[in-house]
């Protein structure tokens, strides 16, 4: 559609100028604002969640693990002040969902971490020692990373058997690869820079140039991975659970009140739903946690 | 691949994951030794098609 000469901005200033009215500022501000949207909905989750696990004894209703034959099966609702209703023993579905965030929680976290310590150090001696470190290590690592993660991590559960601490063990080890791998090309990048030469030529060790040199300046992306690995923690954990391989029975975990609402979904929907629902929310916060902290630390890596 | 095992135990369609699934439960561990090495095998072998596709497709990608 050709411009008349009506609608041709007539003089250099005032083309492309916005009127400045009370409309088109509000119009700017929300634009500005709306950028921060994915961060705070993230991090306010991920604080949400933090709290909740922490006060669990103080925030649950009932007894997680309290049976009660005459609220079986109840749905969300007054009835009984149960807030999201009840499973087929009677145990209030708010209390073990509340109770299983500590679970998923501590898993994530944890797993994460020892993925992080067993891994990042690994990684950057491969990647600045070269040599047959490098090679031993990378040829480990790639013979773990030819497993799936959540295969891995049932592997090894299979091997010592389900319980909180063998679920973090697991999911670590599983993990372990993925760090391995990043750190290993993230030091291989950094040994180019010319600082590296220069506290060589002062006189630095390997192990110092290493520690003071080439980790800090590879903590910002090592950050950023760690907390999206974090969702990946807890969908797995919430996956082994599900399969029966996590915390046993009756400590709740999500994936746990997922596979035993699995048999009443027909009729008692809001057991899986509502279970389903905290695991989506506790990955999205991470997921968004973690882009976020990318865009914040490194804004060459946006758009990947 | 990983999905199919969850993915076969809701539907319970009789597969590899499912079969996974049970022989763990059932504490069959060279029913899920085996399992899980074919797995591995299936996604290794499909990692060098991509692999080797990857090079025929793109020229900038070759092998030395």
């Amino acid at each position: 559609m050709a411009l008349t000469s009506k609608q041709v901005p007539q003089t250099l200033e005032t083309a492309g100028a916005e009127p400045d009215t009370v409309h088109w500022q509000l119009q700017r501000r929300v634009r500005r604002w709306r950028k921060y949207v994915p961060i705070a909905l993230g991090v306010t989750l991920i604080v949400l969640m933090c709290v909740v696990a922490i006060m669990a004894p103080v925030l649950a209703p009932f007894n997680p693990s309290a049976q009660s034959s005459e609220y079986v099966l109840k749905g969300p609702g007054p009835g009984g002040h149960h807030l999201l209703g009840t499973d087929e023993y009677g145990r209030d579905l708010l209390s073990r969902i509340i109770w299983g965030t500590r679970v998923s929680l501590q898993v994530g976290l944890v797993s994460v971490l020892v993925g992080f310590g067993l891994g990042v150090p690994s990684g950057l001696m491969a990647g600045f020692l070269g040599g047959t470190t490098e090679t031993a290590i990378m040829r480990l690592t790639d013979m773990l990373m030819a497993f799936p993660t959540l295969l891995l991590a049932l592997l090894i559960v299979t091997a010592l058997g389900g319980s909180l601490v063998n679920e973090i063990l697991a999911i670590g080890v599983a993990l372990t690869p993925h760090f391995v791998r990043l750190a290993h090309s993230l030091a291989l990048t950094t040994k180019t820079h010319d600082y590296i030469m220069a506290a060589r030529a002062l006189g630095g060790s390997s192990l110092r140039i290493m520690l003071r040199h080439i980790f800090p300046n590879t903590i910002s992306t090592l950050l950023v991975v760690a907390t999206l690995y974090i969702a990946t923690a807890i969908r797995t954990e919430a996956g082994l659970s599900f399969l029966g391989l996590g915390v046993l029975p009756p400590t709740p975990s999500w994936g746990n009140i997922l596979s035993e609402g699995r048999q009443y979904i027909k009729d008692c929907p809001w057991l899986t739903t509502f279970s389903g629902l905290a695991i989506m929310l506790a990955v999205l916060a991470f997921n968004l946690m973690g882009d976020a902290l990318r865009d914040v630390l490194d804004p060459r890596l946006r758009g990947e | 691949m990983t999905g199919t095992v969850l993915t076969e135990t809701v539907f319970t369609r009789p597969g590899l994951g499912k079969m996974l699934v049970d022989a763990i439960e059932a504490r069959d561990y060279p029913l899920a030794q085996g399992a899980i090495t074919v797995f591995t095998m299936i996604i290794v072998t499909v990692n060098l098609i991509v692999d080797v596709l990857y090079a025929a497709f793109d020229p900038r990608v070759a092998y030395k």
